[in-house]
């Protein structure tokens, strides 16, 4: 999690009731001095100042307000930095209101334009019965070494009650300075994350308000190297939570714990009345022994009728909408399959998580929009002697199997409960750790059957079989080609591989009844591929080719590598020669560990063909940055195959294969 | 369709209250009558009536959709512009009809509405989008649009007959009052056809009517224009109305049309002290030539006026004040054209603005006059010498030149006594030239070290800079690399430069690049492909048949001399032969040599031809496989070390 700097501050007192408002300053001088381009070699534009500061003033909830202001200074170091220069501000709804807003442009020359209201436009957006208003604005006299200055303030009705921004931006950030003001009946969390030891955070009272500020200075810009640890656990973020609201009854928690945080979403799964409307489906499970039979009818039910339409948001549609579109998303998928288990008499319970890798929770800080994934959770009962997991958008996973991006996650699991006399349901929550059998391994084994003619040219047989989460995002992404389609990514394909290479044919991918297995076919000629010399037929191994083929190049590395999952590739060439042609070179056998990975190369004799094969596995898991020269040698050697050839001769001049690097 | 239900279909559509035909799912048809498509258009249907003596435009589209496919699941999706100076959307009205005949209906109400301000600072056009559910296979979407269009006498209507689905019916229809009349053109790929509209007598007035039934659909091809450069399109303006007993018209020609823009910007290219101050400064030191001077305030302008658009209403077309986009220095096209008018003519320099349709390859032509013919805005200067077109939004094109996106263009220049339509000059293989020179040491591992030098002119010469300029030393280096044409080399070293040679604005670059391998080792030999070490001209194209063009943005040649040295111990034991290959799109010649230590590789690529008809397709696809099968031509070379 690396939460490195954290506060949390209980201010329950009294209500008072003057309101204030955020102070309003240009920046200081010395804000206002462009830095030269070599300061920032490759940047556009810098920030020499972001300011954020949030004033969360309640009372009563109709005098609720949240206001933010912004405050950005931002030099202009080449004309590509120009596009910091127009300017869009998206209020946040209809009703918001833009309470101040100032923008000047500060040239070397010392000049200052501030810009003019006819160059700052408002309109609004409608969207169904919601609307927003965005105001849109450009700043004059922009040149090369141009310190743009704007800030504005925005209030809208309520309290914000979570926030969770990135610090991070495509150009680096000299000093960024946070401010967080609300009136004392808000107690709220605080937390900063991956921001080293430079935050330095101030907290003061200041009458009816409680402020707190925290400055960073020299926040680098973004960077996305290749398979890189995901965001939030490696660029500064921060998220505020409101814990509790103090009212005259008394505090009213809203955040405090888990329980409290799910109290929401809960009862839109569990007490939403009309969601299921339109939704009519049953499972026959009039033959089935037991409820463990009960389950696997529905999730059959649900694979055929509701195929997977991606990882979506938020709770999902209405069941009416899904019914409609024949496609659901994880959250609507569990959704359905809750319902279909309760009208099969089956019991079971939501529970949220996060795919493996994709949300840096932090557990002591509770909200339920950190949490971006639903699964069931099928307690014991009678002929379910275990509670089971169920991820129903795991297509491929068999009842008791959890798939790759869950293992080793915890969930929580959410349930109803009645209290005393209460008819109301209350929701009671508890972390567990999913656990169950591994679904279908990933694993992508790409088969060559290769003919070579007596001129050299090939024909191939590409054979590309996927396993697990790869044959299921391929019937995803591919359910729908058209044959044209299909064709176009295998002449794309092909042409990656061999630029004269010409496609055959193309069929459509064939998919398992599971979704655990795809298989897809591409036949191809290339002219030349082999080269004649006098007696021999040099063969080159080009064919070979994965994305790994062009990983790890560069030649150092600073940021530490992620790798979220198992994973293994296998090739196989089989390699034919022309009649009486025998192969007269092999691949030495190499078996290289370097702890991310296992990469294994070998070729035998089979027949009158030459078989090499090239194996990766890939580790889940972090890796130091320092791990990355191992990684890198062992990468070359893989790449030495997709390098490298073979040679075939006359048979009667030809020995036993010998090995060669 | 039969005409019947169609015109059931209509009268259906004259009610408010019930907009949408009834579909009988029994007489649908199925999927397996269009192979590959995901949708079926049933009926594409726009009907236009004008109304009132200052004109409006009452404009219902209507269109009817059967989805076949899964991938036609989002055919209930819709989007739609327009701007609030010239139209209001009266009523949107969506039905879908599912294969169990259930109905679900949507109107303006569920839209999205949002300024569309992609490309522009701010403009007064506005997007309606529906993002409905997705639709069962089988269901069919109806859509009407009813739009009440305020100054139709400036535009022209336009329909086309094609789509990315086939269409069952599309039909086009105009209600022309009596004694109004109406202009109208029928063109396919931009070359007028003959297609006269079927009449219908009505009350008042009577009907102009294209329709066309069972039309194939126009698949998305790599490298093809859009819809409208390839179908049959019509289009309609109302050249003359009545007002009383007076008949009005806008505009007769393109005469007229460019005498009203110039009328419209009238004013606006007015030099203030401050811009006479600033043009003097550029041009103090400035010699007497025509040409220097416009160049130089050209230049100018290209470097120091941002380009921000803001476009509302007649705006779009009439430019801010050049006083005002000096004092801010920003403005869109029209603007920065008016600024350089002004400056011009402070030295005595008379421009004119002129409009044109800025493209990707295929450049369009003014059929009807209107304000929807063009999109961008530049200016013709009238210099001694004769007239100089100059596009001075672009940051990077020199003087004397455009870019691409304007050549082969039709220009209409605005003068005050009219339009004059013109065409731009377009360029030549010999203008856009890309010269490679690679001098490689080679050592035993295969890796090899060496210098590059190459040298750009015209459309190359203007991109590499657009690349490197205000860049890191890492990006003038990646920049420099990717014209060396070199596919997997690190460039150690580059620099860019840019110079007039002989009145030719050329960009060289030079450096120094390493590669980790040339050549692939198999047993003793390595086998040393030209495609292997450089990217090869041309395209990934599909093979089969063609429906478009293909269109590419230039014509260009490019030359590349690649000497390698070899290791003293290595000899070259199979060369390729010559390659010349000469078709009526280009040319490529290609040799390899070999001296003794040195083996050179010398290629020569030219495109003459950058539009190519579909009917020419096969070979043209050929022309770029001959190439490709020529450079993966393999060189055998054998060293004695490893033999041994």
């Amino acid at each position: 999690m690396n939460r490195t700097s954290s506060i949390a501050l209980s201010s329950l007192f009294l209500l008072t009731g003057c309101a204030t408002s955020l102070g309003w300053h240009w920046s200081e001088p010395q804000f206002l001095q462009a830095p030269p381009q070599s300061k920032y070699a490759g940047h556009r534009a810098v920030y020499l100042l972001m300011e954020r500061r949030y004033l969360l003033h309640g009372y009563m909830k109709k005098d609720s307000y949240t206001e933010i202001q912004v405050h950005d200074v931002i030099a202009v170091l080449n004309e590509k930095g120009y596009d910091f220069a127009d300017v869009r501000v998206i209020y946040p709804d209809k009703d918001s209101t833009i309470e101040a807003f100032s923008a000047r442009t500060i040239n070397a020359d010392g000049s200052v334009t501030e810009i003019e209201p006819a160059w700052v436009f408002d309109d609004e957006v409608q969207d169904g019965e919601r609307g927003f208003k965005v105001r849109v604005f450009t700043f004059p006299d922009v040149k090369v070494g141009s310190v743009l200055e704007y800030q504005y303030a925005l209030r809208w009705d309520d309290l914000q009650s979570t926030m969770s921004p990135s610090l991070v931006t495509d150009v680096p950030i000299e000093k960024f300075h946070l401010e967080l003001m609300g009136t004392d009946i808000v107690k709220y969390m605080v937390n900063a994350y991956n921001v080293g030891d430079d935050a330095r955070w101030e907290t003061t009272e200041d009458g009816d308000y409680w402020r707190l500020s925290w400055t960073m200075d020299d926040i680098p810009a973004r960077r996305s190297p290749e398979h890189a640890v995901p965001d939030e656990f490696r660029e500064p973020w921060w998220m505020y939570t409101v814990l509790a609201y103090q009212s005259s009854y008394g505090a009213i928690w809203v955040h405090r714990d888990w329980s409290e945080t799910m109290k929401y979403p809960a009862a839109k799964l569990y007490d939403d009345e009309d969601y299921y409307d339109g939704f009519t489906d049953q499972v026959d499970v009039a033959d089935c022994a037991d409820r463990r039979c009960r389950i696997e009818r529905a999730l059959v039910h649900l694979r055929d009728t509701y195929p997977f339409d991606w990882f979506g948001s938020g709770l999902g549609r209405s069941a009416q909408e899904v019914v409609d579109s024949k496609r659901a998303d994880n959250f609507e998928k569990a959704r359905l399959l809750y319902e279909l288990l309760r009208r099969a008499s089956v019991t079971s319970q939501f529970a949220f998580t996060n795919r493996v890798g994709r949300v840096n929770l932090d557990r002591d800080q509770p909200h339920f929009s950190r949490l971006h994934h639903l699964v069931l959770y099928v307690p014991a009962q009678e002929g379910i002697d275990a509670p089971i997991w169920i991820d129903p958008s795991c297509e491929f996973c068999r009842l008791g199997q959890i798939p790759p991006w869950l293992v080793g996650q915890d969930a929580l699991v959410v349930w109803p409960e009645l209290e005393g006399l209460s008819t109301k349901a209350k929701y009671a929550t508890e972390w567990r750790p999913i656990q169950g059998g591994s679904a279908t391994p990933t694993r992508i084994v790409t088969t060559y059957a290769v003919t070579i003619d007596d001129n050299g040219a090939m024909s191939a047989e590409l054979e590309d079989v996927r396993h697990g989460d790869e044959a299921l995002w391929w019937f995803y992404a591919h359910r729908d080609d058209e044959a044209r389609t299909i064709t176009r990514q295998a002449e794309n394909e092909v042409s990656a591989r061999h630029e004269t290479g010409r496609v055959t044919s193309a069929p459509p991918a064939v998919f398992a009844d599971d979704r655990a297995r795809s298989t897809r076919v591409v036949r191809y000629t290339v002219p030349d591929y082999a080269v004649r010399d006098k007696e021999r037929l040099l063969v080159p191994l080009s064919l070979f080719r994965t994305t790994w083929d062009s990983s790890f190049l560069s030649a150092g590395r600073r940021d530490d590598l992620y790798f979220s999952r198992f994973a293994e590739w296998i090739e196989r060439a089989v390699i034919r020669g022309p009649q009486g042609y025998a192969p007269t070179s092999a691949l030495a056998p190499q078996k290289i560990d370097c702890g991310a990975f296992l990469i294994e190369i070998d070729s035998e004799v089979q027949g009158d063909a030459l078989v090499v094969t090239r194996r990766l596995v890939q580790r889940p898991g972090r890796r130091r940055a320092a791990d990355y020269p191992k990684i890198r040698a062992a990468f070359e050697a893989y790449r030495s195959v997709h390098r490298g050839g073979i040679v075939l001769e006359r048979a009667e001049r030809s020995s036993s294969p010998s090995a060669s690097r | 369709m039969s005409r019947s239900l169609l015109g059931a279909i209509l009268l259906l559509a004259a009610c408010r209250t019930t907009p949408f035909a009834t579909v009988d799912p029994s007489t649908l048809p199925t999927a397996a009558a269009y192979p590959g498509a995901a949708v079926l258009v049933l009926l594409d249907e726009d009907v236009i009536r004008f109304e009132g003596s200052e004109p409006i435009a009452i404009e219902t589209s209507r269109t009817r959709r059967l989805v076949l496919t899964e991938r036609g699941r989002h055919a209930a999706d819709f989007a739609t512009t327009y701007s609030r100076e010239f139209a209001r959307v009266v009523s949107v009205d969506v039905r879908i009809t599912t294969p169990d005949g259930e109905h679900r209906d949507y109107t303006l109400e569920d839209m999205r509405d949002f300024p569309a301000i992609e490309g522009t600072l701010y403009n007064d056009v506005r997007e309606l989008t529906l993002d409905a559910p997705a639709v069962p296979v089988g269901s069919v979407v109806e859509r009407v649009v009813v739009t009440e269009r305020l100054r139709p006498t400036y535009f022209t209507d336009s329909f086309v007959f094609q789509d990315r689905h086939p269409v069952q019916r599309a039909s086009f229809r105009f209600f022309e009052p009596e004694g109004w009349q109406l202009e109208h053109r029928a063109i396919r790929a931009w070359v007028p056809f003959e297609w006269a509209p079927r009449i219908e007598p009505a009350s008042g007035g009577r009907w102009l009517i294209w329709e066309k039934d069972d039309i194939e659909r126009l698949e998305a091809e790599r490298h093809a224009p859009g819809l409208w450069d390839v179908a049959p399109v019509v289009m309609v303006r109302l050249a003359q109305w009545k007002d009383g007993d007076e008949t009005k018209s806008e505009f007769s020609s393109f005469e007229s049309y460019g005498a009203f823009v110039h009328r419209l910007q009238e004013g606006t290219a007015e030099p203030t002290p401050e811009i006479e101050a600033e043009v003097a400064a550029i041009l103090a030191d400035a010699p007497d030539d025509p040409r220097v001077r416009a160049a130089r305030l050209y230049e100018w302008v290209q470097r120091n006026v941002r380009y921000v658009a803001v476009e509302i209403g007649l705006g779009g077309w009439r430019p801010y004040s050049a006083a005002q986009v000096f004092a801010t220095r920003h403005g869109d096209c029209k603007d920065k054209a008016t600024l350089l008018k002004a400056m011009l003519a402070v030295d005595g320099v008379k421009s004119h603005l002129a409009s044109l349709f800025s493209h990707h390859g295929a450049p369009r032509r003014h059929v009807l006059p209107g304000l929807g013919n063009s999109n961008h805005a530049i200016l013709a200067i009238d210099l001694p010498d004769g007239v100089v077109i100059a596009d001075p939004t672009e940051r990077i094109v020199p003087f004397g030149e455009l870019p691409l996106r304007d050549q082969e263009a039709e220009l209409l220049v605005a003068r005050p006594e009219g339009g004059q339509l013109i065409t731009t000059p377009g360029t030549t293989a010999k203008d856009n030239t890309l010269r490679v020179r690679l001098d490689l040491r080679l050592d035993a591992t295969s890796s090899a070290t060496g210098a590059v030098v190459l040298e750009a002119a015209g459309a190359f010469a203007t991109a590499l800079r657009a690349y490197v300029e205000d860049e890191s030393a890492d990006r003038v280096r990646g920049g420099v690399r990717g014209y060396t044409l070199l596919r997997d080399a690190r460039m150690v070293e580059a620099s860019v430069e840019t110079k007039d040679v002989e009145g030719r604005i050329v960009t060289s670059g030079r450096g120094r690049v390493t590669i980790d391998e040339i050549g692939r080792k198999i047993g003793d030999a390595r086998i040393v492909r030209l495609l292997a070490i450089l990217k090869r001209p041309g395209l990934d194209l599909s093979a089969g048949d063609r429906s478009a063009p293909v269109v590419l943005d230039k014509r260009e040649q490019r030359d590349v001399e690649l000497t390698m040295t070899i290791p003293p111990s290595w000899s070259v034991s199979t060369l390729p032969e010559d390659v010349e290959i000469a078709s009526p799109f280009g040319s490529y010649v290609q040799r390899w040599r070999s001296d003794g230590e040195k083996l050179v590789a010398t290629a020569r690529y030219t495109l003459d031809e950058r539009i190519v008809p579909p009917e020419h397709y096969a070979a043209f696809d050929t022309f770029f496989d001959d190439i490709t099968r020529a450079a993966s031509r393999p060189v055998v070379i054998r060293s004695e070390d490893e033999k041994r």
